[in-house]
């Protein structure tokens, strides 16, 4: 994990249910990079991914009274995150296709002048590779080979099965594998 | 295990993943399997260009943006926006509505006769009805041409009634604020039509050719 947990703290958590504005800022500034990072590699645009961060933080702001505290925080929001990142895919609604193709590149790192151009070209396979991989086992990959989480916590913000997870990150990462060929040793 | 449950198992068996038992299980067949240990070291290699990648940023003043979307508006903006808002709204939507339905009516009226023909006429008697000369609307339009006093003044008996059937005398007074009657006027034309038809008629038989006049 990227961070300690220090947001699950009780006392955090209380203020948060009794709707304390600063604590609930707290939240957003924490959680921000990582819940705008799973939405922008799902849907490979900043613009969409923006919104459905934001529509995250404010389903988790509506829902804070209700939070048992069962789960950690992040795994809350990342539930929240992947479960809007992977409805948006499955209706279709992408109106930010292209701008999202521009994303990727920018990610990539194409836009910054002093980066190597090798090093470019790696990233931008990358981040076609993974975009190019089904939606569900591309959360899968995201979840555990960009964010960090550990399998449990994968089929907690998921509702999969360990095994289901297991199975679907090692295809996901073949797929990888198979298409990124050129730039292993 | 053979070759294929041992793949399965590749990515799981990186991660640590695998229970104890199931994890001696893959250790022993990679011993003895080079196609596996380098399908193994592959994906090893592939999960660390994966964890290469830098991590996503939000965008600058994302923070800001989330707070401000949660922040609940004062009572006096959710007051005005439950008074004032929906008209913003509500106006122009009725406006169009009221718009799309006359223009509605207009195009129902333009495309049905019988519409029009009940519009025009007056409500007539059981004899006007009777006497009324079933000719073709063509026949109404060349006799229009041709002078509506002449059409008159071949119909005697014209009754100072408004249902007056044609074969009423003609009165001798025309209305003067009587409409002009247009190409496509009914069978049986008021007398207020039927008088101004006389002055209209004389007025057309003065544009007639001399070889129409004469007849």
């Amino acid at each position: 994990m990227r961070e300690a947990e220090a947001g699950d703290a009780p006392r955090f958590l209380d203020r948060l249910r009794a709707g304390d504005t600063a604590a609930f800022e707290e939240l957003v500034i924490r959680y921000q990079h990582r819940v705008f990072g799973v939405a922008v590699r799902m849907l490979g645009s900043a613009a969409e991914a923006q919104e459905v961060a934001q529509e995250a933080f404010l389903r988790a702001h509506r829902g804070l009274a209700e939070f048992r505290g069962d789960a950690k925080l992040s795994t809350w929001l990342y539930a929240i995150t992947s479960r809007l990142c992977l409805n948006r895919l499955a209706t279709g609604e992408r109106r930010l296709r292209r701008q999202g193709e521009e994303t990727l590149l920018r990610l990539a790192g194409n836009d910054r002048p002093d980066a190597a151009v090798e090093r470019s070209e790696l990233e931008a396979a990358l981040h076609r590779a993974i975009a190019e991989l089904p939606e569900e086992r591309r959360i899968v990959v995201v979840l555990r080979d960009l964010e960090g989480l550990p399998y449990e916590e994968i089929a907690e913000v998921l509702e999969l099965e360990l095994g289901t997870v297991r199975s679907r990150l090692h295809r996901a990462r073949a797929d990888l594998k198979d298409k990124l060929e050129r730039f292993l040793p | 295990m053979n070759c294929h449950d041992a793949r399965e198992s590749l990515s799981a068996y990186l991660d640590e993943a695998l229970d104890p038992d199931e994890r001696r299980q893959v250790a022993a067949h990679l011993e003895g399997c080079a196609e596996c240990r380098r399908e193994l070291a592959r994906l090893e290699q592939t999960v660390a260009l994966l964890r290469r990648v830098e991590p996503a940023r939000a965008p600058v003043g994302f923070v800001d943006r989330v707070t401000a979307a949660a922040r609940p508006r004062p009572w006096y903006r959710r007051a005005a926006a439950a008074i004032f808002l929906p008209f913003s709204v509500k106006l122009p939507a009725e406006a169009t509505a009221l718009v799309m339905i006359a223009l509605l009516a207009v195009y129902v009226f333009e495309r049905t006769p019988a519409l029009q023909e009940s519009a025009r006429q007056q409500p007539a008697g059981p004899e006007a009805k009777r006497e009324e000369p079933s000719t073709t609307r063509s026949y109404e339009i060349s006799r229009d041409l041709r002078g509506r006093g002449d059409a008159v003044g071949a119909q005697s008996g014209a009754q100072p009634a408004p249902t007056a059937p044609p074969s009423a005398p003609s009165r001798p007074e025309p209305a003067p604020a009587a409409p002009p009657p247009v190409a496509t006027a009914p069978a049986a034309p008021s007398p207020s039509a039927k008088a101004e038809g006389t002055a209209e008629g004389r007025r057309a038989e003065n544009r007639q050719p001399p070889a129409e006049q004469g007849a």
